[in-house]
């Protein structure tokens, strides 16, 4: 079944079909928020109320449009709030947070998810810069899907892109 | 890759998946651009998790229900105008109760303070010869005994 006749049959009240696209989208979800939070658990929460946030807003989603990036931008934008509020607390917790959250994400339930360099790179990043990286580098998104993720225009998101790429060759320069 | 127009357009005209290979393929071998864009991506792709490498995602759906239950109990019970005033007004009264309870437990604990008994014996006799006196008093001091007892000869001063 489509995404779209999922969410049509979503909003006729199946929640099965909700279910359905968790189900699809909860991998690409999770990918997504680790990449943008660099944190396994933070962004096990991220995606849950991503999930939580899109079924409530199912109504206003344009059956026209693609699903997946409608979706991902509600997700990076959940991360960043998500960001914001961790920086509030800065100080003692901020400190103590910032030294564990690269462990903490490289110890996750998950076995196959072991290495800690490439989430200590990409914390050098900033977060729009990450999810550019992570979309043309693992989902193949041009500049203009990276654009209608970001909420910005095209231009932006190929200067974001740039600046992400830029600043990975510099990091690689520097670890070799 | 993206940048190239050639390329693209080369998809567009044939259809055919094997010649589109081998057409990236012979193209690839002379176009510098898409080869620096592919190292690039192969470089970017070391630094990201791919969601291949996530296994055993956690099933939201639980917890996805259970959000779902809080904000319909949520809306039937605290954005209900009757059960805000309801909610209110018992939280009021807890409070005032609890606040009677403490200023009368402290009140109480401040008479009994002050009427206590303050005794202190310092010389005792029992029948004209020397005795001890233990003063006992109650946990809330609203009573208090005095023990007296005659001294056994090994006691005496």
């Amino acid at each position: 079944m489509s995404d779209t006749d999922l969410i049509k049959n979503c909003l006729r009240g199946s929640m099965e079909s909700y279910r359905e696209l968790m189900i699809k989208y909860k991998d690409y979800a999770m990918a997504v928020a680790l990449n943008v939070l660099t944190n396994y658990e933070d962004a096990q929460d991220v995606c849950q109320e991503a999930f939580f946030k899109a079924f409530q807003n199912l109504a206003q989603f344009d059956l026209q449009k693609n699903f997946k990036n409608w979706f991902y931008a509600l997700l990076f934008h959940k991360c960043l709030d998500h960001l914001r509020k961790q920086k509030r607390f800065a100080g003692m917790l901020g400190k103590f947070r910032k030294e564990t959250s690269i462990e903490n994400s490289l110890q996750p339930e998950n076995e196959a998810f072991s290495h800690s360099t490439e989430l200590q790179l990409l914390n050098r990043l900033n977060p729009k810069e990450r999810i550019s990286l992570y979309l043309w580098s693992q989902e193949g998104y041009s500049g203009p899907e990276i654009a209608s993720v970001l909420g910005c225009s095209s231009k932006t998101a190929h200067v974001y892109l740039y600046k992400a790429r830029t600043k990975l060759k510099a990091l690689l320069r520097e670890k070799k | 890759m993206g940048k190239c127009q050639r390329i693209k357009s080369l998809f567009k005209l044939i259809p055919f998946k094997s010649i589109q290979y081998s057409l990236i393929q012979t193209h690839l071998l002379k176009c510098d651009a898409c080869l620096k864009d592919l190292a690039d991506i192969d470089e970017a792709q070391t630094i990201t998790v791919p969601k291949s490498r996530l296994e055993d995602v956690k099933d939201l759906w639980p917890q996805f229900l259970k959000d779902l239950e809080q904000q319909r109990w949520r809306k039937k019970v605290i954005l209900r105008p009757v059960w805000r005033w309801a909610l209110g007004s018992a939280a009021a009264l807890v409070l005032t109760l609890s606040l009677i309870f403490v200023l009368t437990r402290s009140a109480e604990k401040r008479y009994l303070d002050d009427s206590a008994v303050k005794l202190t014996i310092d010389n005792i006799n029992l029948y004209e010869e020397p005795a001890q006196a233990i003063i006992f008093q109650t946990q809330d001091a609203s009573k208090t005994f005095v023990w007296v007892e005659k001294l056994s000869k090994g006691d005496m001063p």
